[in-house]
């Protein structure tokens, strides 16, 4: 029904999964858990981070000034929780179904 | 050193829209300067310099393209509380519905009340709640005119009845204030036309539906209690309906609790004012919570119906359609 969620809105969404986080804390989050690096920069951050939450999968969890600098973080809503689930359990039935073509392919 | 570095990334900034930037620019500008600090920079790289001028004028493109559909959510906030605020007005109908519910089902067997028991009540306070009923039901339809002209018809009554009875009493002129605010809100141009826009016109018929099934099943339920607590309990179903349908029917979130804040506020007020003049008597809490309950429901039904009726078609259809 709804589309495909692309791999950074994916990662920001795990990486605000586990606990709220504030902007610098996602690009390092999703920098660790993407298998190749992945080192969002601001303005893409913001453009993702701005879509999810028009989608009501993430939302504002607090504010606060740190050394002069406003940190806003951010955490997961039920239904972002929801929609990465189901993200989950395609992504794992797409690689289960990879995984047995390859296994298929090396028997011949 | 830092000075400069948060200069240069403000300076890059300028290409997000002005209200985008209001919001989001000090949050922005810390993770760029987070960055860059962790990286020992003080000037963006080019990949960023293209990064932020980019999202900054594709946002820009956005904003132009979604001209005239959107404003300020404080706007809207308050134009969804001007077409809410007749309904609440119209809550005085409570005991007016109750009244006639028992004269229906119970007076009409045993010994009826004199005629001065429910006539003076009928003039003081239905007439004018029955006129707000009606600005609620036009605001409906999406006739912000008939609604103007209703709105100023309803306070000149409750000026009226005020002078008329003789005898000023608070709680009329608590009433009468809040008639005052609905109908110099209704006045401003553009602020009704676009509540009903930010409200919809289903959810607010639904609302309007909602209450009026609340309020009666509330009154039959519960006869007995005054007009306090009916009215701050039947309130309290209508606002929780409206911030659930709003929240979701719509992604206006921070639409829903604006409006739930001023509506709350409004409570409040009216709330105090009705303590004050002794009018909230205090019922037993589980008569409130039942009757809270039972008020609650028949508030939210039609407003999830309203708020789900696209997936509710698409379930029929795919239900129609699997019957073939």
């Amino acid at each position: 029904m709804s589309d495909e969620l692309r791999e950074p809105s994916l990662l920001i969404l795990s990486a605000v999964a586990a606990e709220p986080r504030h902007g610098y804390a996602i690009i390092q989050e999703v920098e660790r858990l993407s298998a190749d690096g992945l080192r969002l920069r601001p303005g893409t951050l913001y453009a993702a981070l701005d879509r999810l939450a028009s989608e009501g999968l993430i939302e504002v969890a607090g504010e606060e000034v740190v050394d002069g600098r406003l940190r806003r973080s951010y955490r997961i809503t039920s239904s972002g929780g929801a929609r990465l689930a189901s993200e989950v359990s395609r992504l794992r039935h797409n690689a289960s179904v990879a995984a047995r073509g390859l296994r298929l392919g090396g028997m011949h | 050193m830092a000075r400069t570095a948060e200069q240069r990334y403000r300076r890059l900034l300028l290409s997000y829209p002005a209200d985008y930037r209001h919001e989001r620019g000090d949050d922005l500008l810390a993770v760029s300067l987070d960055i860059a600090e962790a990286e020992g920079r003080d000037r963006p790289t080019m990949g960023e310099r293209f990064d932020l001028v980019g999202h900054g004028l594709l946002r820009r493109v956005r904003g132009w393209r979604g001209a005239g559909r959107s404003s300020p959510v404080g706007f809207d906030a308050l134009a969804a509380f001007t077409v809410v605020l007749p309904l609440i007005l119209a809550a005085r109908l409570s005991r007016g519905l109750g009244m006639g519910a028992r004269w229906v089902l119970v007076w009409r067997d045993v010994d009826q009340p004199p005629v001065e028991v429910w006539l003076e009540p009928l003039i003081r306070t239905y007439v004018p709640s029955a006129i707000w009923l009606l600005v609620a039901l036009v605001l409906c339809a999406g006739a912000v005119r008939v609604a103007r002209v209703l709105s100023v018809v309803a306070v000149v009554v409750q000026v009226v009845v005020i002078v008329i009875s003789g005898a000023v009493r608070s709680v009329d002129l608590l009433w009468l204030a809040g008639g005052l605010v609905a109908a110099a809100l209704l006045l401003i141009p553009g602020l009704a036309a676009r509540g009903v826009i930010a409200v919809g016109r289903g959810w607010l018929a639904a609302l309007t539906v909602g209450a009026a099934a609340a309020l009666a099943i509330a009154q039959v339920a519960s006869p007995g209690a005054r007009l306090g607590n009916g009215l701050l309990v039947w309130l309290a179903a209508v606002v929780a309906a409206g911030a659930v349908g709003t929240a979701v029917g719509r992604r206006r979130g921070r639409a829903a609790l604006a409006v739930g804040a001023l509506v709350g506020l409004y409570l409040l007020v009216a709330g105090i004012g009705l303590q004050w003049v002794n009018l909230y008597s205090a019922g037993a809490p589980v008569e409130i919570t039942v009757w809270g309950l039972t008020s609650l429901g028949a508030a939210l039904a039609p407003t999830v119906v309203v708020a789900h009726r696209d997936r509710l078609r698409r379930a029929w259809e795919a239900f129609a359609s699997s019957a073939e």
